[in-house]
């Protein structure tokens, strides 16, 4: 069985330890192995600071970044962007995934429309974006973040909902299923990985759009103080910026994969 | 005279491929009439139409021609009155037995709690107590079917459809369900219409079999087996059971036979 699997190794102390965390204790030592191969390179290897300043400088600037609050506005416009344009991207994409997936209409309808859109590279629409809404607030970069976004999810849930076997819904329809209650109690579960799989996906493409946004006339946001700082070669600061871009990431994703196995309780994971 | 509890009259099916628009004649006049409280079998090679013809009668097919009755009504898409126990157990996997079992009735706003007390109920009449929490993925197959069954009865069908049910269990968990079946029809007496391949399992659980011919089915030849109730596993060996046995044998291969028979004359 399954679960005796899991509660197999070792019991107590140190050893369990290590078992339990295994991966999380390799994956830290990765992290370990690449900071110290950047220390060496900055250090032993004389490389001029704006090219690669050393990780602990890197860490200072980070300090100081939060410390003085000077990054603060920054971060909470970005947030703002991010959030406007990831939720209705995430509302929109799996909505329309959903309808796409189930009335046969609207597939045919919308899927001419949407296979042009993907392969358009999206970060074209950009400019446009900055006469729409200007560049001052957030909208310019919200929808930026919103037209990187809502691709993936649209596509991952589409493919999620025909993934979803068509027997449950005959199953469903013999039990007296309407099409709203097939829709909420078979389709949206059975394509949930799917739905995640295409947030995750979104998330880090949205990063991106924050960055994109930025590149015309900002005059907030993270992606405008990467920029700034890049062009005064303050290189260290830079980073620091990237990093925290780095740590929302992992943030959101981890946020996310707490949702799938809050739902997905029954698939039992024992390793991922 | 009683309306019969169901009643097929002169039922055909075509299947039309959408690409190459070839027909494929599934089910030919077939008619059929099954009593309250029997239990009636169709059997018949792969292919005769046996699962087209449940669709049909679970609503879930409308026929090209002919009638569908369950009381005297006219059968006209999935109602309450039929329920249906499908070849694979179909449950739900990300939902409990328990809730898989009280899906149906939550779908026609039975509310919650009285829901899961009937599904607890008859959960206990399928021997599965004790295992409502479980997911799909850490019940056997044998009980998986069970959940199935129970899915099925939870919404107190006037008619039960059974397809296959037992077709992907090993052979012994086969016996066992078979039995199990037995049990628990006896215990409830629904009329039930089983589809099957397996010819022991048609002798051992009906009343009354149809013997169906190859593509497109029509009804060859109709057996009523005379074995005693209650029935046990036991009564599997006995003569007169073999003998219903080798009679269905011979019905579904005679057709065959002579067919080579001929060819080799000619």
């Amino acid at each position: 069985m399954d679960e005796e699997d899991i509660v197999t190794g070792p019991q107590f102390g140190l050893k369990r330890f290590v078992y339990r965390y295994a991966y999380s204790l390799l994956g830290l030592t990765g992290i370990g192995l690449f900071v110290s191969l950047w220390s060496v390179i900055s250090i032993v290897g004389r490389v001029p600071e704006y090219l690669i300043p050393a990780p602990h400088l890197v860490a200072a600037s980070l300090y100081d970044l939060f410390a003085s609050k000077a990054i603060i506005p920054h971060l909470w416009f970005s947030v703002q962007e991010f959030l406007v344009g990831y939720s209705l991207a995430a509302i929109s994409g799996v909505s329309l995934g959903l309808l796409m997936g189930w009335y046969k209409g609207v597939n045919y309808l919308s899927d001419m429309l949407v296979s042009a859109l993907y392969s358009t590279p999206r970060i074209a629409f950009v400019p446009l974006f900055l006469i729409f809404f200007g560049v001052i607030g957030i909208w310019k970069t919200a929808a930026t973040v919103f037209i990187m976004a809502f691709f993936p999810i649209l596509v991952n849930t589409l493919a999620g909902v025909k993934l979803c076997e068509e027997s449950y819904i005959r199953m469903g329809r013999a039990l007296g299923a309407t099409d709203y209650q097939l829709i909420r109690d078979v389709v949206i579960r059975g394509s949930f990985p799917s739905v995640i799989a295409g947030l995750r996906l979104a998330t880090s493409l949205g990063l991106t759009a924050l960055v994109v946004g930025d590149l015309y006339g900002a005059q907030a946001g993270l992606g405008y103080l990467l920029f700034l700082y890049g062009n005064a070669f303050r290189t260290s600061e830079m980073m620091a910026v990237i990093l925290v871009f780095s740590l929302t990431g992992v943030l959101v994703n981890a946020a996310l994969k707490r949702i799938e196995d809050h739902f997905s309780a029954w698939r039992l994971r024992v390793a991922d | 005279m009683t309306t019969p509890k169901l009643l097929i009259s002169n039922l055909s099916h075509l299947y039309q491929d959408a690409k190459s628009g070839r027909k494929l004649h599934a089910l030919h006049n077939v008619s059929l009439k099954v009593d309250d409280g029997e239990f009636v079998a169709v059997v018949g090679p792969n292919g005769c139409g046996k699962t087209t013809l449940l669709n049909v009668v679970a609503g879930l097919i409308r026929p090209t021609y002919g009638r569908v009755m369950v009381d005297g009504v006219p059968v006209n898409g999935p109602s309450g009155s039929v329920g249906l126990v499908f070849q694979h157990p179909l449950l739900l996997p990300w939902k409990t037995l328990l809730e898989n079992v009280s899906w149906g009735l939550e779908l026609r706003d039975v509310n919650r709690s009285e829901a899961a007390t009937r599904a607890r109920e008859v959960i206990r009449t399928v021997g599965l107590l004790g295992f409502e929490d479980y997911y799909p993925k850490s019940l056997s197959g044998g009980m998986q079917q069970r959940a199935n069954l129970a899915r099925a009865l939870v919404l107190d069908p006037e008619l039960v459809l059974l397809d296959e049910p037992f077709a992907n269990l090993d052979a012994q968990t086969r016996e066992i369900m078979q039995y199990e079946l037995v049990r628990v029809w006896e215990a409830t007496r629904k009329t039930a219409l089983l589809v099957t391949h397996n010819i022991t399992e048609a002798v051992y659980l009906a009343d009354r079999i149809f013997v169906l011919t190859k593509r497109p089915g029509k009804i060859k030849d109709i057996v009523r087996v005379d074995l005693p109730r209650p029935r046990t596993l036991a009564i599997k060996r006995t003569l007169r059971f073999l003998e219903y046995d080798g009679r269905i044998w011979d019905l579904l291969e005679m057709g065959e036979h002579e067919k080579k028979i001929q060819c080799s004359k000619t």
